[in-house]
């Protein structure tokens, strides 16, 4: 899956959210280990996870409570939205000093990332780049639309959506915050950020070009 | 998916959920353009209609991959494997699937939010393979060609379109560049957008491979991707 991989937006606004996946898997043997990962796929697609308020942004001790879990050994413990590089650090930290073996994954700036983990004396084991979009680039919509729509790494929001959410904010009908929430909705496994989405309607609502709303 | 036109009173308020603009109102009640649909189920699980005018229909083969591809909600169980994609990078610490010379290639096509027949995944997918590239056997993608050796599609799917699938391959760190280039050469040969993702094992002091190809090559690349941290513990075998 590559769900929070493509996501767009400015280095600033990209730097106000990692996303933190863990994997747990069965201790046995690698026969053992394949079999229970499709048992576990085939009852929970991908990591796919139908949460029903708010999207996931934990505090750092109940991520942590849950990946300690023994009920949750072998099965996937997130995503979590983590707001800054300082939480990021204080989740990895205490992730390590867990020692459950689980694979944990971060989506995110990923100089931000290397650095935190340097300074865990960790080091990047795997990384995966986004090397940005091919094709007929002219069918995509605007920056602003498209730095909301990859915040749902299904598509599950809809550019026409946020068209009418940032028309209904400028008419007066919503707030930024309003409109955010209700297109945090969508986005199942909970990797929407409203913050970030509340800024760019701001951004939005600022902005003297009406066209790319209209 | 379809619309009761006996319960829709045509106030239009789905209209924008919709992603492909495939809802339209004809008169005083709204339609489904069935070409245009995904059957993403976006519509039904919004609960944005008031009078519940959204109907799940059952979907015949080849219509259901629409579905399996494009909704969080579907299980793929017609081909035998869940989801759209293999886990990638994401325990590359404990399985080991990408080694030191090693890179992974994803390759989203519809993404994002475009949408995509497989008969342009089909054209990516034989660019590819004319480059002896070998696809990944778990992935639902790889399960619709008839010939892995040359990417070429079932022939009944390729009019069928899908929110996004992923084209997933493993292959050796002095070809990245040539992919790229046939990515590019391809990249103008269909109607839609593709997203590229690029998987590289760190060497032990956490730098990356590929990022001093990257650079050199000139070769745009995000700031922002994904990092397995490496705290995941091998498999004993």
């Amino acid at each position: 899956m590559t769900h929070s991989l493509h996501r767009l937006g400015n280095i600033s606004s990209l730097r106000s959210e990692f996303i933190v996946l863990t994997f747990g898997h069965s201790r046995r043997s690698k026969g053992v280990f394949e079999s229970k990962k499709a048992t576990f796929q085939k009852k929970n697609p991908g990591i796919y996870k139908i949460a029903k308020n708010g999207y996931k942004s934990l505090k750092i001790d109940r991520i942590i409570k849950k990946i300690k879990d023994v009920k949750n050994r072998d099965k996937n413990v997130g995503p979590y939205v983590i707001k800054t590089k300082g939480e990021l650090y204080q989740c990895l930290k205490k992730i390590k000093r867990a020692k459950n073996g689980r694979s944990v994954v971060v989506s995110g700036i990923i100089d931000d990332i290397d650095d935190c983990l340097k300074k865990l004396d960790l080091r990047m084991h795997t990384v995966q780049y986004s090397l940005g979009y091919f094709g007929k680039t002219e069918l995509l919509p605007d920056s602003n639309i498209l730095e909301m729509t990859t915040m749902c790494g299904h598509h599950m929001i809809s550019p026409e959506l946020v068209k009418k959410l940032a028309r209904d904010i400028k008419r007066g009908k919503l707030t930024s915050k309003e409109a955010s929430s209700s297109m945090e909705k969508l986005c199942v496994c909970k990797i929407f950020n409203k913050d970030r989405a509340t800024d760019v309607f701001e951004r939005m609502k600022k902005s003297t070009n009406t066209e790319s709303i209209i | 998916m379809i619309i009761d036109t006996e319960k829709c009173t045509g106030c239009m308020k789905c209209v924008p959920y919709c992603g492909f603009n495939a809802i339209f109102r004809e008169g005083d009640k709204c339609h489904i353009d069935l070409d245009n649909c995904v059957e993403c189920y976006v519509c039904l699980k919004s609960e944005i209609c008031p009078e519940n005018a959204f109907l799940e229909v059952f979907l015949e083969w080849p219509r259901n991959l629409r579905h399996t591809f494009s909704s969080v909600h579907a299980k793929f169980t017609g081909l035998g494997m869940d989801g759209r994609g293999t886990a990638e990078m994401k325990t590359n610490d404990v399985t080991g699937r990408f080694r030191l010379g090693e890179i992974g290639i994803t390759i989203d096509v519809g993404r994002p939010g475009v949408g995509t027949k497989f008969m342009d995944v089909e054209r990516i997918a034989m660019a590819l393979a004319r480059r002896g590239v070998e696809f990944e056997p778990q992935n639902p993608t790889t399960s619709l060609m008839v010939d892995t050796t040359t990417g070429r599609f079932r022939e009944d799917v390729k009019s069928e379109r899908v929110l996004s699938c992923i084209i997933e391959f493993k292959t050796t760190e002095d070809k990245l560049l040539e992919i790229i280039e046939t990515l590019n050469e391809v990249s103008r040969e269909i109607d839609t957008v593709f997203s590229v993702g690029c998987i590289s094992r760190c060497r032990p002091d956490g730098t990356v491979p590929i990022k001093e190809k990257l650079d050199s090559a000139g070769i745009y690349y995000r700031p922002n991707g994904k990092v397995n941290v490496g705290l995941g513990r091998p498999l004993a075998d």
